[in-house]
């Protein structure tokens, strides 16, 4: 099993669509320097005042977050994990899958697997590339921060691939899914900072895994195990359930 | 002779409406009326949510968008609300005109019927055309009415302001999804054109955000400012009256030539 979800990994790594969404992440980690250059002042103080921090570097990264990482988890995911088994199934593969000797629900967390590798894996490399690029362009920049706050936000991006792989099996159409996973991802981002725009609605917005994945944002001065480890937790708690669904409900797909 | 010629053009004109009419019942009104419902569904929300927001979050939008009042506010973010549905089941709609049929191995029995590959994208690439343009025209009036309902109304943006910006951007995602279609053409992996058709989107949003976070780029470009930030739509919503029904009548032919390209580019390409 572990075998066949690696070769799947590596297929998907290889194939164009993954290399698109790739250009893509560096192509946000290349042009956000630009658009953070000179920020106006207005920008500037009411960023600090949201986050009840003063630090330059906290207008980087909300404006990385929210403007660049945050818009691609809500369709590199969809990209990603809405053709699982689906694919199969209308190109006619679905059936020769079905005799060997495996269940769907295993061949489900297999794809769905591989699936959620290959989102962390582009999603990471961006991260680390980021960590360098940004080193040399943005002044005050930490990337012992940026890499840590990232790495919790990468758990969202995996949990968005894990929704989509089951939203495709449950709905079993395509394109139909596609587009469910975009509505439903588009509104957990949409929605994922309004905690910080309405303090009064922080908790709450907790219940939404893109605002907890965003949720070193307002922590940034004082980031330690202790504070990334339990949404990390959560989040994958979050996936693991959201693929034993897509799982429990692939069990009845057809080929 | 002519007469033969003339009864055989009636007679493929007939067939041709009758297949363009099958083409329509085989679109999914269902996800039409989904999308619609969702469109309507986030205006609502932008409206009962925005008021409830602290006065510095508003500010933060008046300042860096150039926005008056809270109509304005509200109808900057009612736009996405209008733009996000139209262009998603847009794209969700056109992606099986060829992309998923070519996977599936379908086209080439598709392509086999007495039919110009120009026809077969247009019967199919309509049906999408009127599901955005009913989608665009049902929001924006949703819209509209939010902000009829505004208490600040009037003073910076009005309904018919607020419809005709409405109808501007359902007439972008028509024209924008039209030209995706000469790509989409060519490509064998419907999520590969889902991934390129995404990340136009986000383009088409990108400029908004240079102009709140980098708001000295357009300094001297009044021109590239006005034409392609999408939150300009508010500023000039005395224009936006009439030239929204004129942007979203021009879309159409528009619309129709990229999809007869596309078949010029499919009929050239291995099916």
């Amino acid at each position: 099993m572990i075998r066949l979800a690696y070769l799947d990994y590596r297929a998907t790594l290889k194939e164009r669509k993954t290399w698109l969404a790739g250009a893509i992440f560096l192509y946000a980690v290349l042009a956000i320097p630009m658009i953070l250059e000179r920020p106006p002042p207005h920008v500037r103080e009411t960023i600090a005042a949201w986050f009840g921090n003063p630090d330059p570097f906290v207008v980087f990264m909300f404006i990385w977050i929210d403007l660049a990482m945050n818009k691609l988890i809500s369709f590199v995911p969809v990209v990603l994990g809405s053709a699982v088994l689906l694919r199969e199934r209308d190109t006619g593969v679905l059936a020769i899958m079905a005799a060997k000797p495996i269940s769907m629900s295993r061949y489900f967390v297999i794809r769905a697997t591989s699936a959620c590798a290959v989102m962390f894996t582009l999603y990471t490399a961006a991260q680390l590339f980021g960590a360098v690029w940004f080193s040399f362009k943005i002044d005050g920049f930490r990337p012992g921060t940026f890499l840590a706050a990232m790495m919790l936000h990468a758990f969202g991006g995996v949990w968005a691939t894990a929704l989509a792989a089951t939203i495709a099996v449950a709905i079993r159409r395509r394109i139909i899914s596609a587009l469910v996973s975009i509505v439903v991802l588009g509104m957990f981002v949409g929605l994922a900072l309004v905690g910080y725009y309405q303090p009064a609605w922080k908790t709450l917005t907790l219940a939404n895994p893109i605002s907890l994945a965003a949720s070193a944002m307002g922590k940034l001065g004082a980031l330690d195990v202790f504070v990334l480890a339990p949404p990390m937790f959560v989040l994958m708690l979050l996936t693991v359930v959201t693929m034993a669904l897509g799982a429990r409900i692939a069990r009845d797909m057809e080929a | 002779m002519s007469s033969t010629n003339a009864s055989a053009n009636a007679s493929a004109n007939a067939s041709l409406r009758d297949y363009l009419l099958l083409e329509w019942r085989h679109t999914s009104h269902r996800t039409t009326c989904f999308v619609a419902i969702f469109g309507i569904f986030a205006i609502v929300v932008t409206h009962l949510i925005f008021p409830l927001f602290p006065d510095r979050a508003i500010l933060f939008m008046k300042q860096g968008f150039r926005l008056e009042d809270m109509a304005g506010v509200l109808l900057l973010n009612d736009l996405l609300g209008i733009y996000f549905p139209t262009y998603f089941l847009g794209l969700a709609l056109s992606m099986s005109i060829v992309l998923t049929t070519r996977e599936e191995h379908r086209l080439e029995i598709l392509l086999a019927k007495p039919l110009r590959p120009s026809q077969f994208l247009l019967a199919r690439a309509l049906p999408v055309i009127a599901s955005i343009v009913f989608v665009g025209i049902l929001t924006s009036a949703t819209c509209a009415l939010g902000i009829a309902l505004q208490a600040d109304t009037g003073a910076s943006v009005g309904p018919a302001g607020a419809f005709g910006s409405g109808l501007t951007l359902t007439a972008l995602a028509v024209v924008l999804l039209a030209a995706l279609q000469i790509p989409f053409v060519r490509m064998r992996d419907p999520f590969q054109g889902l991934l390129v058709a995404s990340f136009l989107f986000l383009l088409t949003s990108m400029p908004a955000a240079v102009l709140l976070y980098r708001p000295d780029v357009f300094e001297g470009h009044e021109r590239i400012l006005n034409t392609f930030v999408m939150t300009t739509l508010v500023w000039h919503e005395k224009t936006m009256i009439w030239l929204g029904p004129v942007l979203l009548l021009v879309s159409i032919p528009i619309s129709v030539l990229f999809v007869r390209l596309a078949g010029v580019v499919l009929e050239r390409s291995d099916v």
